[in-house]
């Protein structure tokens, strides 16, 4: 049983490689239906491996590697790979990674692109990539397997992305470049302080005995802050990644503004926190400062776009902030609610970048005061938006709520007045989803709408195929929504299992 | 004391061979001018390469054939054949193959070049493994000379003849500048045993100034040949006059040799064993100071080019400026002499792969303009060629350091040895060097992905018979980085 958990862990990783591998090698003859086809098998066996490796989790293995469970390592001709295993932490975003990657392609193959094999390609690397990045034990090869995500963005922005693509392009590639190198320098650092070692479990052991002298925590928990913070679009470094998803194609979006962005969280919560404890304790308060500008500030910014794509890719650099307060407050309340917000995010980002895509499709409009009264033309759109907007805002029933409420408990303890601040957030997020969606499906229907009807003929509402992946995302946010065990119970064990290092004496 | 030397001319075997053969090619050449036998000839020298290459090297490497004692070989004037051996042929070997298709077309001399190429890539395997100054220099020279016929062999076009007398009077200078730097060692008079120029007496020498002085001028003359600041201002007008196949070998070979042998210069020294803490302190400053400057005005040049073999002059002169990051690691640091020893070849063969692919790429635009081709000529290149593109995408991608591409590890292992050796400012230097360098590269890429092509004649050839050899490369850039992040890490 061993062994077949940790084929599906690498299945999981490499199917939509060796499927892009298998559609460059066959290029010239695959035609565009059998590269729709390959794309979906092979993320639907990566989405295979999330639901059993989920539900397998913590049940068939028990000794865990420091609570790492499935690890084993694989040999490719003499040249052992890579090793990968999951624990609390990196199961959820594991299965983030599959799910949206499954939609993603989904969505790519309903939509009418032109040089669908080169797309479906890149989707796959991507997804390829991310899964990597999370089920890695080794923090050169997250690494390694995050940055592997940047080329395959950049060329599919330049290739099938919207206006402004080509700045937006090189300015993402500039900003995650700088952040990944200032982040490898810190991973560097960890890396000869740890005993020349990348291995994660290795390094928490070196950790323990207190390998990481006090004045190096500070530094390096420093490097990490920022250059995974430029990657997360920490204010100030944020610029990059509004006008990057707006311009960028939809299934690339989705993929990167919902599970890409979040790895620079994840290695602060699985990496920085637990070898780090006492660097993070001395940069909580600046990183609280400078998130709760992602929240307050760039909510505000948010209310103020007029464009759907843009105010969707606004909105999740503003939730980030949420996500970096729960890492600030060093708790593992804290934390694993960052954890909880980054799964239901990722999910609802998604689902929104992927029906303002549908919404801009219908209606040949970018401005929401453009548009108006579709709620009757397309209820099913409208009401899959909703419950995005829904998600996104907090509300409960979804897994954001969650994570929310968990991070506010986290935050009063921590501070009662960034708590206080940090509501404001949850106000202001409630505002723009909502003030979205009611401009955008309520109210009567705008000029430019009944021109579009007069030439065009009356909008169709969401068809099959697209409401296959939305109702993938929304199933996974509203199972999470109402079972929140079947992600906190693991990431409760893995979480307090370094709690005595996360609060110093 | 007897004055017999033993030779063990089995040693330079590979050198030897090369060198040999391409007499007998030029010969041939000479005499049979029709253009079949010239393509005979030119191929039949880039199979002598290979067997130099694949044969001769590891027959050395592993030296069943030799004395087991001896270290080295010439009375110590010469050492092992090794790793940069295979890196100078496998350079050579990708530039006869570019040539033997660039000259192949046209009596354009192919069989010529390739003897040339051969005896270049010879002097350069011996400059490195020489450990005597004065043999270095003959080597330098050597190689130099032939590099001068290269780069001018368009002899039709301006460019090439400006970019030949650029890199002649250069050449010369620093030439001249290393053997003043010689000629200072050998009259500090380090030791009263024969070989006076041998790098192995050099620590005796740290506390003479005449010697010290001698270090820095052969040093500049090392650095005149990767094109380090401040001597960095010929490249981008050599590299773009010259034909590929010479700009690629002047790129890479000739640049990996200058940095090896200054990697070897140094590390002889054994600086950090010194008890003079401040002299060792000065040159890691030095050192440091140099790369420092050569990221800088390697990155800011390139950011305004769109000529893009100037592009890859600038690129290659920040590449030289990572480099020397290694070196000032292991002159700092002794434990670390090994890893950034192996560390630069491993850099030098990720370089390689890129740089040829790139040059490869550049040579299948169409015929003679070569030294013209800008960004604007590649718009929609993704298009229309596939084979063209990925290569270029790759190339690209391993020089700005994206995994899983040997250039990613090769960044990493620099990271790793300037941390341990605590240089913070030239890791800081490095990532602002690579950072700015995102903007270069990738904006080669986005033109390629361009989605219109305004030019439909430009657009480039079929990779062809070539589309293998291309793809191997892009293959070679992409495993060998992921092959050895899994053994190394």
């Amino acid at each position: 049983m061993e062994d077949f958990t940790s084929t599906m862990l690498n299945l999981g990783v490499y199917a939509p490689i060796i499927g892009a591998i298998f559609l460059a090698a066959f290029y010239p003859v695959s035609n565009g239906g059998t590269a729709k086809g390959i794309g979906i098998l092979s993320s639907a066996v990566s989405l295979a491996a999330v639901v059993f490796l989920w539900i397998g989790f913590g049940w068939w293995q028990k000794d865990a590697l420091l609570g790492f469970e499935f690890a084993q390592r694989f040999e490719l001709m003499g040249v052992s790979l890579p090793l990968f295993a999951l624990n609390g932490i990196s199961l959820p975003m594991y299965s983030l990674a599959g799910i949206v990657g499954f939609a993603a392609t989904l969505w790519a193959v309903r939509s009418e692109i032109e040089g669908v094999k080169l797309y479906m390609i890149l989707l796959l690397v991507m997804q390829g990539g991310l899964m990597g990045a999370f089920a890695s034990t080794n923090v050169l090869w997250m690494y390694a397997f995050h940055e592997f995500a940047l080329i395959p963005t950049f060329v599919a922005m330049l290739l099938w992305g919207g206006a402004g693509r080509k700045n937006a392009a090189i300015e993402m590639a500039i900003y995650l470049t700088l952040g990944a190198l200032v982040s490898l320098l810190g991973i560097v650092a960890l890396y000869l302080l740890c005993g020349n070692t990348f291995e994660i479990v290795e390094m928490r052991v070196a950790a323990a005995m207190g390998a990481i002298p006090q004045g190096w925590q500070k530094a390096v928990f420093g490097l990490l802050l920022f250059g995974l913070g430029t990657l997360v679009s920490l204010f100030p470094f944020y610029s990059w990644a509004p006008r990057a998803y707006s311009a960028a194609p939809t299934s690339f979006a989705m993929l990167h503004a919902g599970v890409l962005k979040k790895f620079g969280l994840y290695v602060l919560i699985q990496v920085a926190l637990p070898l780090l404890p006492s660097g993070a304790k001395d940069w909580a308060f600046v990183l609280a400062c400078l998130a709760l500008f992602n929240v307050i500030y760039i909510g505000l910014v948010t209310m103020a776009q007029k464009d759907l794509k843009l105010m969707v890719s606004y909105s999740s650099v503003s939730h980030m902030g949420m996500c970096f307060l729960g890492v600030a407050a060093l708790e593992v309340l804290g934390a694993g609610s960052a954890l909880m917000l980054m799964f239901g995010h990722g999910l609802s980002v998604a689902l929104l970048f992927m029906l303002s895509n549908a919404v801009v499709n219908r209606t040949g409009q970018w401005e929401m005061a453009k548009m108006g009264g579709l709620y009757k033309k397309t209820p099913i759109l409208a009401a899959f938006f909703l419950a995005g907007a829904f998600a996104s805002a907090g509300l409960p029933c979804f897994a954001n709520f969650w994570g929310e409420l968990g991070i506010f408990v986290a935050l009063w303890k921590f501070s009662p007045y960034v708590c206080a601040l940090a509501a404001l957030g949850i106000i202001i997020s409630a505002i723009y989803a909502l003030r979205a969606f009611a401009s955008v499906f309520m109210g009567s229907s705008s000029k430019e709408i009944e021109s579009i009807e007069e030439s065009e003929g009356s909008i169709s509402d969401l068809s099959i195929a697209e409401r296959l992946p939305a109702a993938v995302l929304l199933a996974a946010l509203v199972f999470v929504g109402f079972f929140p065990m079947a992600l906190t119970d693991f990431m409760n064990a893995d979480l307090n299992s370094f709690a005595v290092l996360i609060q110093p004496k | 004391m007897g004055n017999v030397i033993n030779y063990e001319w089995l040693s330079v075997l590979p050198e030897g061979f090369l060198v040999a053969g391409s007499a007998v090619l030029i010969a041939v050449a000479a005499f049979a001018r029709s253009k079949r036998i010239q393509k005979i000839a030119a191929w039949s020298g880039v199979f002598l390469i290979a067997v130099a290459l694949f044969i001769g090297v590891p027959l050395l490497a592993g030296s069943s054939l030799l004395p087991e004692s001896a270290g080295s070989y010439f009375g110590g004037t010469l050492g092992e054949a090794g790793g940069f051996s295979a890196f100078v042929f496998s350079c050579a070997l990708l530039s006869a193959v570019m040539a033997a298709g660039y000259y192949g077309k046209d009596d354009g001399y192919a069989a010529e070049f390739v003897a040339t190429l051969m005896i270049c890539s010879a002097a350069l395997s011996l400059f490195v493994r020489s450990n005597n100054l004065m043999l270095s220099f003959v080597s330098l020279e050597a190689a130099t000379i032939c590099l001068y016929a290269m780069v001018a062999w368009n002899k039709n076009r301006s460019d090439s003849l400006e970019a030949a007398v650029k890199y002649l009077v250069v050449g010369g200078a620093s030439g001249a500048i290393f053997l003043l730097g010689v000629a200072f060692i050998y009259g500090a008079g380090l030791s009263s045993k024969a070989n006076l120029l041998n790098m192995e007496f050099f620590a005796a020498g740290l506390k003479n100034w005449l010697f010290i002085a001698g270090l820095c001028l052969v040093s500049a003359g090392a650095f005149f040949k990767i094109a380090a600041f401040p001597f960095q201002f010929w490249a981008p007008d050599v590299y773009q006059g010259a034909p590929a196949p010479a700009s690629a070998f002047l790129s890479v070979a000739s640049k990996g040799a200058g940095i090896a042998f200054l990697m070897k210069l140094f590390t002889s020294l054994g600086l950090d064993y010194s008890s003079d803490y401040a002299l060792s302190q000065t040159a890691v400053v030095a050192i440091s100071a140099i790369a420092i400057g050569t990221i800088l005005v390697g990155n800011l040049g390139g950011l305004t080019q769109v000529n893009v073999k100037r592009l890859i002059a600038f690129s290659g002169i920040s590449n030289a400026g990572y480099m020397l990051i290694l070196v000032a690691a292991a002159v700092k640091s002794s434990d670390l002499v090994q890893m950034a020893e192996s560390s630069l070849y491993f850099y030098l063969a990720a370089y390689m792969f890129a740089n040829y692919g790139l040059f490869f790429v550049i040579n299948q635009f169409p015929g003679d303009a070569d030294s013209l081709q800008t960004f604007s000529d590649y718009r929609g290149m993704l298009k229309g060629n596939k084979t063209l593109s990925s290569t270029a995408v790759v190339g690209l991608a391993s020089l700005a350091g994206i995994p899983p591409t040997a250039g990613f590890l090769g960044k990493v292992l620099i990271f790793v040895a300037a941390v341990y050796a605590q240089l913070y400012w030239l890791v800081g230097l490095l990532i602002v060097g690579s950072t700015i360098s995102i903007y270069y590269y990738f904006g080669w890429i986005r033109a390629i992905c361009d989605d219109y092509n305004p030019n439909e004649s430009c657009s480039a050839r079929p990779a062809g018979r070539l589309a293998p050899l291309m793809f191997g490369l892009s293959v070679a850039s992409v495993f060998f980085g992921a092959i050895f992040l899994c053994k190394v890490f």
